[in-house]
């Protein structure tokens, strides 16, 4: 017996040339979700079912008691983080970690979040605006997004020795990324979450390395995203994409900058964009801004006596068609 | 699409300080190695003595190893350049081989039992043994398990290259070539006297 | 390694392909990193890498050999000192941003080029290179976004918006 390939090499040779003429089947960039989600291996789900999927993604970081840690990685950057969170008198607490050198703790509760941090000497505590981290990813109202993600289902994988369910948020438009997840099937606690452009490549990642997951005893309730209104608001924003609501508005300062400017933050529910309004130094030119793998779009401008920036991770026809649509309020 | 990174998290891990990622990397490549300095070199123990150098440099030079090569291409050239010294400095000859000779795993041709730690009875015997089985379990695969580890561990095809040979999503792709290394391995086992659960 | 064919046959263990996926290369960054540290601790899933590693050099006609070798190399590695290669950063001058608030600020020259009023073929160069920090917004973004860290590396480049430019 020869101690080479079993498939003999004639038999080899007659598949690939039987089969190099074949139409490529992973059709990459077709506007149609349905042979997307086809061409993947995945079934797309009627809005029933989808909106059920959805509501369980999303009540499971309220259901389970979890430890563990992912990996985040972007382009070449990785970050490497402990988690773990607690249900506790109907509430949900969880901590992060960094594992990678940065002495660093985010702490969150309901009402906000808080992070740590140790920089050689002294212990720094500063407020930050959300609560929300992997793998609680979904709004509360997750059933939502199916207005504008198509939900499909996929097969069964394994991550972090568990067994999950892939699943894709297949944007219906070009104003949002899409998501790749995988479910955890016990708990429908996502285990795995890329976020991917319009040709499925893969934008930034989170997976769990390793994680221990544990029904808690009572459900936590989530709490009420205020709706956050801005009294003197400088400018208009007369023009969102389909499906984006303003969902938060603040004067703050920005990270080692002394002056104050006004946040504004719109989201679909998974995706979110920022902009920011403060006054304008000099005259200036729109400038457009695109980070690495173009997951991050950035645009900014002057609107009368303000500078406006927009960004966040959507592409860039979100970002342009907020930044087009403002106008100073006229008194 | 020949020259991919296969190895870049592995070799990545090693520049970390993670000495076992590298023992992943031999358990990968020895094999491999040593039937490619055994066509150079005729001593077993020769043989031995330049692989075990090659590995050694290789991890030495790890930190200047810029990735634009495949990690198993740069260690053969240095399998290579460490044969032809160590040649020299014994004074023996080598025979005549293409400088830019790069390892052929496929040549079909039958190799002689190339290198044995001892080359006895036995060891031959296990060796025959070990190929008669991967071969047996393989034949004994469902088809689509075949091909897909046929492709990958012979044809060299990525998992996407071979998706489009075989008309299938790159997830089944993977899932085949796991199953059908699962069943291969399960036939191994009994043959090498080791159980899952042991670390080799 | 010696023949035993008194050690009985182990069920199979845990339906796990990322680790197939990870001997052919063909996991994630995130995934890959994520499983190559459960196997720098999971002896199992050590002595299955080892035996995909016989399968194939099976597959390709490499003769099988046991363990002298390695034994051999490995107390010799285990000499070796621990590499210590630098940290690749993966943006030269720009840190990844974690949680962002008091992350240090990189500058970012912009570069800004305007068309010259009128003449909408010729391009006046106005370079006016103003030293601005992206990465302040960057942050208080991810203050409320999901994303952890982003790179905050930018290309910049000057954009026709279809709107008029006439102030208010």
């Amino acid at each position: 017996m020869t101690a080479g390939g079993s498939l003999s090499r004639t038999g080899l040779g007659c598949l690939l040339a039987a089969l190099v003429f074949t139409a490529p089947v992973l059709a990459a960039q077709d506007d149609s979700a349905q042979l997307a989600a086809g061409a993947k291996g995945f079934q797309a789900l009627p809005q029933e079912q989808a909106a059920d999927w959805l509501k369980r993604m999303a009540e499971a970081p309220f259901r389970v008691n979890y430890e563990g840690v992912f990996v985040y990685s972007h382009g070449e950057s990785m970050q490497t983080v402990r988690v773990s969170s607690r249900v506790a008198g109907g509430t949900k607490e969880s901590r992060l970690v960094s594992m990678d050198g940065t002495q660093r703790e985010i702490r969150c509760t309901q009402s906000g979040s808080v992070i740590l941090s140790t920089d050689g000497g002294g212990r720094q505590v500063e407020r930050r605006f959300s609560k929300r981290h992997f793998p609680d990813i979904f709004p509360e109202q997750a059933a939502q997004l199916t207005a504008w993600y198509t939900v499909a289902l996929g097969g069964i994988s394994r991550v972090a020795g568990r067994e999950c369910r892939e699943l894709a948020l297949i944007p219906k438009d070009a104003f949002r990324w899409g998501h790749n997840l995988c479910i955890d099937q016990k708990t429908h606690l996502p285990l795995k979450a890329v976020m991917v452009n319009e040709s499925g490549r893969p934008l930034m990642e989170h997976t769990f390395a390793e994680v221990q997951i544990h029904k808690a005893r009572v459900r936590a309730v989530p709490s009420q995203e205020l709706p956050h209104a801005l009294d003197s608001a400088a400018l208009q924003v007369r023009n969102l994409p389909p499906g984006f609501t303003k969902i938060g508005a603040m004067k703050r300062k920005l990270p080692n900058r002394s002056d104050e400017v006004e946040h504004w933050v719109f989201s679909d529910g998974l995706t979110h964009i920022s902009l920011f309004i403060e006054p304008a130094a000099a005259p200036s030119e729109p400038v457009k801004g695109e980070g690495p793998r173009g997951m991050v779009n950035l645009l900014t401008r002057q609107v009368g006596a303000y500078q406006v920036t927009v960004l966040g991770e959507a592409p860039w026809p979100a970002i342009e068609s907020i930044g087009l649509g403002l106008a100073e309020r006229r008194p | 699409m020949s020259e991919r990174d296969i190895d870049r998290q592995l070799v990545e891990r090693v520049r970390q300080g993670d000495k076992r990622a590298f023992d992943l990397l031999v358990e990968k490549y020895w094999r491999r190695l040593i039937r490619l300095l055994s066509r150079m070199v005729r001593d077993p123990d020769d043989v031995q003595d330049i692989a075990q150098e090659t590995f050694i440099k290789a991890y030495r030079a790890l930190p200047q190893f810029r990735g634009d090569a495949a990690f198993y291409t740069w260690l053969y050239r240095i399998g290579v350049n460490t044969a032809k010294n160590y040649l020299v400095a014994k004074g023996k000859a080598m025979p005549t081989l293409s400088q830019q000779a790069l390892p052929d795993e496929d040549d079909g041709v039958e190799e002689r039992l190339a290198v044995q730690d001892v080359s006895t009875p036995e060891s031959e015997l296990l060796s025959k043994q070990v190929a008669l089985a991967v071969n047996e379990a393989v034949e004994n695969l469902p088809e689509e398990l075949r091909t897909a580890i046929t492709l990958r561990e012979i044809e060299g095809l990525s998992y996407e290259e071979i998706a489009n040979l075989m008309a299938c999503p790159i997830g089944t792709v993977r899932s085949r070539i796991f199953r059908a290394r699962e069943a291969i391995a399960a036939k191994l086992r009994p043959i090498l006297g080791t159980s899952e659960d042991k670390r080799w | 390694m010696q023949p035993n064919p008194s050690v009985p046959l182990q069920a199979t263990g845990q339906d796990d392909d990322g680790l197939s996926a990870l001997f052919d290369g063909e996991l994630s960054d995130a995934q890959g990193a994520a499983l190559i540290r459960r196997l720098s601790e999971d002896d199992r899933l050590g002595g299955r890498w080892s035996e995909y590693s016989v399968i194939g050099d099976a597959l390709r006609g490499t003769a099988y050999s046991s363990g002298r070798f390695r034994a051999r190399l490995r107390s010799a590695l285990a000499q070796e000192p621990t590499l210590l290669a630098p940290v690749r950063r993966p943006v030269r001058s720009h840190p990844a941003l974690w949680l962002s608030a008091a992350a240090t600020v990189a500058a970012v020259t912009w570069m800004v080029l305007g068309a010259a009023p009128g003449d909408p073929t010729a391009v006046e160069f106005a370079a006016r290179p103003a030293d601005v920090n992206v990465s302040p917004y960057l942050a208080a973004h991810q203050d409320y976004a999901q994303a952890l860290t982003a790179n905050a590396e930018m290309r910049f480049m000057p954009v026709k918006l279809a709107i008029a430019e006439t102030p208010r």
